[in-house]
Formats: structure tokens, C-alpha cells, sequence
């Protein structure tokens, strides 16, 4: 069985995949370059317990996921990197259980950043959502 | 008695040079493409050499045409010296 954590990885490349600007260009935790574009990538980055609301048989989790959207393009990166981010963002909240996974996803923060240092210009969008799920104490890979 | 460089020596088409097409000229320069990866993403910086006499009124959003390649200068980079590196963005 696998971590918690992947289940929720994969579920939200899963919902990603196909959407109308970046189609079948996403990408679980890709380490290397992209040349593929525009493409999104998915990392679960960081964990914290809740143990405020953690019991005996029940420990919450705030898992923060990290969407990457990149776009190149001679004219309109602004442009079309807001629409993918539109994109994630609705299908996100079309199914924030992350298909039965999470008890909630909710998006909290966007940076864009911009490049001119190669032969046409880039914009690097990162959507970071914060996850909330529950798993059995000691058993991080039976999600309840 | 002032030093005038012949930078013909520098720019030949038959050497590492290539003949670009600018303003409706034919300019002899140097075309370089370094790779680079940017926020992930792998693409090439194309920058285009040559004496500043050939493109003595080169401006940002110029075209220029190298082996068949359309680009628009984005970044005109004069050294000092009489040469100019003139930044390329791809019109492909």
C-alpha cells in the first residue's frame, strides 16, 4: 500500500490531467527540465500533524501540494498561464476530496514569476494548496 | 593618428560567421544559441554578433532573418569597441 501522501499526489495529477490548455503535459514530482509546454507538475512538498484535532484512532494532516505551471511563448504568457491557473483551480474545486481522498483542498497562495533569458518568454506559475486528510495513527497509508 | 579596426577580419561568412538579413541588408555576424534552462525549462538563448556599423539603427523589435529563422530583437548590447550583440527572441 502506499504513503497517503502518493495517493493524494497521484489523485491530484489524475484530476489535472487532460484540462484544456496543458492536456496530457502533467507531470508527478519531474525532476528534470520540460520541454513540453505548457505543462503543469505536481509535488507534494512539505506535511504538518494536527494534533489538535488528532485523536487516538484518528491523526489530521495538512499536506501542502505544489502545482507548477510553465508556459513559453512569443506573445501572451501572461495570458495563458492565468488561464491555466483558472484551469487547475477549477477542477480542484470541482472535486476537492481529491476523489474520496481528502476531507478538504483549498487553494492559498499564487506566485508568477517571468523570464526573458531564452529565445521567447516564459511564466512560471506555482499554485500551492493545502490538503487536509486523516489516516490511522502509525498506519500512514490507510486513509480514513 | 587614431586605430580603426576592420572588423570584416572578425565576421566571415566562410569562417564561423553566417549572413543574416537585416533592414533589407545582407549583415555578416556570429549566431550563437546557448542552451539554458529557465524555470525549469529547457530552450536557447540565440544572440547574433556583428560589427555596429551594419546595424548602426538596430532597435528593440527589429526583425532579422538568420538561415531562414525569423527572430525580433529584444536587447541591443553595444560592447564599446565597435561590435554589437544584438539579443534574439524566436518569431517561430
Amino acid at each position: 500500500m502506499t504513503h497517503a501522501r502518493q495517493q493524494i499526489r497521484e489523485a491530484v495529477v489524475s484530476l489535472l490531467t487532460g484540462l484544456t490548455t496543458t492536456g496530457a503535459n502533467v507531470y508527478d514530482t519531474r525532476l528534470y527540465s520540460h520541454n513540453a509546454l505548457p505543462s503543469l507538475t505536481v509535488f507534494a512538498d512539505a506535511e504538518s500533524i494536527n494534533n489538535e484535532v488528532s485523536t487516538k484512532t484518528s491523526q489530521m494532516r495538512n499536506l501542502t501540494i505544489r502545482v507548477e505551471a510553465r508556459v513559453k511563448g512569443t506573445s501572451g504568457a501572461e495570458d495563458i498561464v492565468d488561464t491555466i491557473c483558472a484551469e487547475v483551480d477549477a477542477a480542484i474545486y470541482d472535486d476537492t476530496t481529491l476523489d474520496g481522498r481528502a476531507l478538504d483542498t483549498n487553494l492559498e497562495a499564487t506566485v508568477i514569476e517571468y523570464s526573458v533569458e531564452q529565445d521567447q518568454p516564459i511564466a512560471l506559475a506555482i499554485l500551492t494548496f493545502n490538503v487536509e486528510y486523516r489516516v490511522a495513527p502509525g498506519a500512514p497509508t490507510v486513509l480514513l | 593618428m587614431g586605430f580603426t579596426e576592420d572588423f570584416g577580419d572578425f565576421f566571415v561568412d566562410e569562417e564561423f560567421g553566417i549572413t543574416a538579413t537585416f533592414s533589407g541588408s545582407n549583415v555578416v555576424g556570429i549566431f550563437e544559441e546557448t542552451f539554458i534552462v529557465v524555470h525549469g525549462i529547457e530552450g536557447l538563448h540565440p544572440v547574433f554578433t556583428c560589427a555596429l556599423a551594419d546595424v548602426s539603427g538596430a532597435a528593440h523589435g527589429d526583425a532579422i532573418t538568420i538561415a531562414g529563422g525569423s527572430y525580433k530583437v529584444v536587447s541591443v548590447q553595444k560592447d564599446g569597441t565597435g561590435i554589437v550583440a544584438l539579443v534574439l527572441e524566436d518569431q517561430s
